[in-house]
């Protein structure tokens, strides 16, 4: 009788661990909504299931804590859609964002980085927003239950934003190619 | 301009008019800065994922992904058209002006094609032809209303052929204006002016060709051919051909021909050789610049320049303008020299050959259950920007291992950019590399190694180009735990591996209490961990097995019942404490019990071997004292239990010693001492009489068999006293029973209140006659006033319980030889009853006196005279208290 009980026992136990291991974390569910830019001047949103090029895509992350105990450091990231989108500066929310161009490096805006030129000086040189490939957002702490979101602005590569960059892009890269010598 | 051009090309897209100024805005913040971009193609899927790290109450950093969300690129119209011409032109005669039309749009679209013409003088006829080799002669003689289909970024090349009319005069001028609209969005169009003027001089007409128009970086020669015509009406001279070396290409030496000339090579280097006619020269006049200046073309005239150039090894793919080519030209036409014309425009398409190579990586060793970061670098080997796709491939790792992708940093998970399904780099410049991290999350209950996977790396330009590499985790450290007593680490009771030999901590306690254990429980692997708690007396806890009515309770420090640590971060511990309750009775003894911390992911387990020393407790009791008469040299029989209430086994003989003796105070009087062996509560011949416990062997019906009396045991004891034969009426005697208990038992002496107290008295007093009285027993469980069974001397063992009834029947015999006189029984209602008058008491002789209903007090049945054998039987009732 004794041992059936304990046996319960264990069997209880085991079954608390395993909810212990795959006991739900941090959600995060993304939402994208097309800008669309009313007669009355005024801004609508609609689902962005389909954008043309020049189109302004607003993102929006919503991060809900389900662990039942705060969860600390927490870093939300959003990658900007490389070859597809531009972030639109000082879109982020919260404004305090941190970008990054290849997700490793974050400092805010704007990002700058040391090339060498031709005369083989060293320039500091601001870092084109449309290389920009990730946006972070140092949230803290988040209490049991409770959610914090972060959005951001983005707009669909359009052929003037390919045209406008180019010329910039060929004096960037003869300063880079200025170090490699 | 570049700004007014994308602002004239945007007010032509009405359609985007309203939703212009959020768009306007973003652009102009995004024209000084960028990087090489194109619009994403019509269709394209963006993908996009958001990530979060936190670190949970373990402190572990975690890693969580939202959903995806895909946006579909729509399409948007957009063409460019160049370029405007102006050539002059005999009277009578034709022009041609080459157009290159691209869909600068992000999907495929049909671009109508029309003319017009305005000036001094109509043309006869304009018509446009095809010509797809770009060499600014017509394909054919078919005209042509529109471009067909093209895809985003193709090109179209045609050419706009003008007849002159006889009726015009030298030095009238006409405007051929071209115009192109898109069929997806018909307000989207362009346009060019074709100038021309009526000449009566020499008119020279160049085209330019090449022999292969694509080919892969680093190929060649390719050669080109610039081919004139005079189609006016009188000599021309000097004519000079002027062709800039694209920068993706280089010139090779040695290499011109000039028509005239047949295969005499034309020299390079000087620009003032005259070779019969021509004066060429590479770099000298101009540099990087073909320049061939020829003496004379007359009337009619044709002839052919060419040279050739080699696409050079770093040449980006595709149709740009590193390899495009266009060349200009002047001639004196007889009255001036003319302003320099272009020819048509020849561009090389350079193939994309695509490349790459992956590198994996080792990792000696991770914890069990823990994640395995791996980085890989790909690195984009083809001369184009690709992306690749990222996999992982064949795996030894153990069953249910998952792997995950990540970007450089370890958290921003690697997507699917390009839309086929499949993670990927994105786009990767040519020579670029990009570090792809792969996240193995081990099941947390597999050790060893080595373990290796695949990781793939396939091209989306050309998914026959992929590259492997395997990624190795040496091994996985087995997950360890550490359970001791009182602290933990070094010098802790019960450090390192269990179960120990003997008992590390042994806790003493009475029976009928509780023993306490501290125990700490250490976390000795690289990964949180939490731990099950367990008891038993079985090492190898085949079953959690703790002796009958023994009971564990694990408490964290907070006095919380649990049956798990919780979770233990990697290297930490906690204490816990283990409360064993120990019922009473039972035995002093020592018992091993083991404790064990058991992860149940893990299995990382360690057992503690301690041990709970029950002290032991003596208590020996001996009950009742009795009253009873005697005749003269009669004898009388008195009832008595003892009873060993302690934990140890008393008087065996051995460790034990217990002897039984009586003494009495009446002159004469003597008692003996009987075991009632058959335990019927009567003392039968076969009773033996005893002197010591250890005598107590050989019982039935439940009494001692073995020697001494077990912790719970009891006896029944007679004790016999023969009154003194000749003694006075009322003459008394007490016999004192005594139990003298000697010897240490485990240690534990006899407490002195058990020596003092273990002994009983029976008074006798000698009557003259000799009345016997019986008293039997018999439960009323009902409280119906009739016995339940037939009355008896013996325990009443089951169903005296509160509220149930007993009956007592009350017997006195006169077994004397002479008349008893006055007799009263009388008989009090025993402790903890009340008289119970459903049935009222009765007595077959007499009357009876009783208390009142439910309360105490004695019952009386006042019989009178009792002759030699007669007998007065009185009956009554008590109720249990409740």
């Amino acid at each position: 009788m004794f041992n059936r009980a304990l046996g319960f026992v264990l069997v209880c136990l085991l079954a608390a661990s395993s909810a212990f291991a795959h006991s739900a974390g941090v959600e995060a569910q993304l939402q994208a909504r097309l800008v669309v830019l009313q007669a009355d001047g005024k801004e609508s949103y609609r689902a962005a299931d389909t954008a043309g090029p020049g189109a302004v895509v607003d993102y929006q992350v919503t991060y809900s804590n389900r662990t039942g105990a705060p969860v600390a450091h927490v870093l939300a990231t959003l990658p900007i859609p490389a070859g597809a989108m531009v972030y639109l500066p000082s879109s982020a929310k919260p404004v305090q964002v941190l970008t990054s161009i290849d997700g490793t490096t974050f400092a805010p805006t704007p990002l700058r980085r040391t090339v060498v030129n031709a005369q083989g000086a060293s320039v500091t040189q601001i870092v084109p927003v449309s290389e920009y490939r990730f946006l972070r957002w140092d949230l803290g702490t988040l209490a049991a239950g409770a959610s914090s979101i972060v959005s951001a602005r983005m707009k669909v590569i359009d052929a003037d934003t390919a045209a406008s960059v180019s010329t910039t892009t060929n004096n960037t890269d003869s300063a880079v190619s200025g170090a490699r010598k | 301009m570049m700004t007014f051009a994308a602002i004239k090309r945007r007010a032509g897209l009405s359609r985007f008019s309203k939703l212009g100024a959020a768009v306007v805005l973003a652009s102009a913040l995004i024209n000084s800065i960028g990087a090489a971009l194109a619009a994403p193609a019509a269709g394209t899927s963006i993908g996009n994922q958001a990530s979060a790290t936190y670190s949970d109450a373990s402190a572990t950093v975690r890693t969580v992904t939202s959903n995806t969300v895909i946006t579909i690129v729509q399409q948007v119209a957009s063409l460019t058209l160049t370029a405007n011409g102006a050539k002059n032109v005999a009277l009578g005669g034709q022009v041609s002006y080459p157009h290159t039309l691209t869909n600068t749009g992000n999907g495929t679209d049909t671009f109508a094609l029309s003319v017009g013409n305005t000036g001094a003088f109509s043309m006869t006829s304009v018509l446009l032809y095809a010509d797809a080799n770009g060499d600014g002669v017509p394909d054919n003689a078919v005209p042509i209303t529109t471009s067909g289909e093209l895809a985003a970024g193709a090109i179209f090349k045609f050419v706009a052929v003008g007849v002159v009319p006889v009726s015009a005069v030298a030095g009238n001028t006409n405007t051929i204006t071209v115009t192109s609209t898109s069929t997806f969005t018909g307000s989207v169009t362009a346009n060019n002016t074709d100038v021309t003027t009526v000449s009566s001089n020499a008119v020279i007409n160049v085209t330019k060709a090449i022999d292969v128009a694509a080919g892969l970086p680093g190929s060649g020669p390719r050669t080109y051919t610039l081919t004139y015509t005079n189609i006016g009406v009188g000599a021309a001279t000097n004519l000079t051909l002027a062709d800039v070396i694209p920068s993706g290409m280089t010139y090779v030496a040695a290499s011109a021909r000039w028509s005239s000339t047949g295969a005499t090579v034309l020299t390079d280097a000087n620009a003032a050789d005259n070779q019969s006619g021509v004066i060429y020269d590479f770099n000298v006049t101009t540099a990087n610049r073909v320049t061939a200046v020829i003496a004379s073309v007359p009337v009619g005239a044709s002839g052919t320049l060419s040279f050739q150039v080699n696409v050079n090894a770093n040449a980006l793919p595709g149709a740009n303008a590193a390899t495009l080519n266009t060349a200009s030209y002047t001639y004196n036409d007889g009255a001036v020299t003319t302003s320099s014309t272009n020819t048509n425009s020849v561009q090389f398409v350079v193939t994309q050959a695509a490349a790459v190579t992956l590198s994996g990586s080792t990792v000696a060793s991770a914890p069990q259950g823990g994640t395995v970061t791996f980085t890989d670098t790909v690195t984009n080997t083809g001369n184009g920007t690709d992306s690749f796709d990222i996999t992982t491939g064949v795996s030894t790792f153990p069953v249910g291992t998952t792997f995950t992708l990540y970007k450089a940093d370890g958290v921003t998970p690697l997507i699917d950019s390009n839309g086929n399904g499949v993670p990927d780099t994105g786009p990767l410049a040519p020579a670029g590399t990009m570090n792809v991290v792969i996240k193995a999350n081990l099941p947390a209950g597999s050790t060893g190694g080595s373990y290796t996977v695949k990781a793939i790396a396939v091209s989306k330009v050309d998914p026959t180009k992929t590259a492997n590499a395997d990624n190795t985790l040496t091994t996985i450290a087995t997950s360890t735990v550490d359970l001791t007593n009182n602290s933990f680490g070094v010098g802790a009771p019960g450090l390192g591996a269990g179960p120990e030999g003997s008992p590390v901590v042994t806790v003493s306690a009475t029976a009928g209490s509780i023993a306490h254990f501290t125990l700490y429980v250490a976390n000795g692997s690289g990964v949180a961990d939490t731990f099950n708690l367990q008891a038993s007396t079985d090492v190898n806890f085949a079953g959690l097995t703790l002796p009958t009515g023994w009971t564990v309770a694990f408490k964290d420090v907070n006095g919380a019942i649990i049956t798990n640590t919780g979770v233990i971060n990697a290297g930490s511990n906690v204490a816990v404490y283990a409360d064993v309750t120990v019922p009473a009775g039972t035995l002093a003894a020592t018992t091993d019990v083991f404790f064990r911390a058991l992860s149940p992911t893990s299995g990382a387990n360690d057992r503690l071997h301690d041990a709970i020393q029950i002290s032991g407790a003596r208590t020996l009791t001996l009950t009742p004292n009795h009253t009873g008469q005697a005749s003269s040299g009669g004898t009388v029989v008195y009832t008595h239990t003892i009873t060993n209430n302690g934990n140890v086994l008393e008087g065996d003989g051995v460790i034990s010693l217990v002897a039984l003796t009586t003494a009495d105070s009446g002159s004469g009087f003597s008692s003996t001492v009987y075991w009632d062996q058959n335990n019927n509560g009567v003392l039968d011949v076969t009773d033996p009489a005893v002197t010591t416990l250890a005598q107590l062997v050989g019982g039935t019906n439940g009494a001692s068999t073995a020697a001494g009396l077990a912790p719970g045991e009891k006896a029944t004891l007679f004790v016999k006293v023969y009154s003194a034969p000749g003694a006075a009426t009322g003459a008394s005697d007490t016999a004192t029973l005594t139990a003298t208990v000697t010897g240490l038992v485990g240690g534990v002496a006899v407490p002195a209140a058990v020596s003092a107290a273990v002994s009983v008295t029976d008074s006798t007093t000698i009557i003259a006659g000799d009345l016997q009285l019986v008293i039997l027993q018999a439960l009323d469980a009902a409280c119906d006033g009739t016995a339940d069974t037939a009355f008896a001397a013996t325990i009443i063992s089951g169903g005296a319980i509160p509220g149930a009834c007993i009956r007592y029947q009350i017997t006195a015999t006169n077994v004397g030889s002479s008349d008893v006189t006055a007799v009263i029984i009388s008989n009090a209602t025993p402790a903890n009853t009340k008289y119970h008058a459903t049935v009222a008491a009765t007595t077959s002789r007499g009357s009876v006196t009783t208390p009142s209903a439910n309360t105490v007090g004695t019952v009386q049945a006042t019989v009178g005279t009792l002759t030699p054998t007669q007998t007065a039987v009185l009956t009554y009732g008590v109720r249990i208290d409740p």
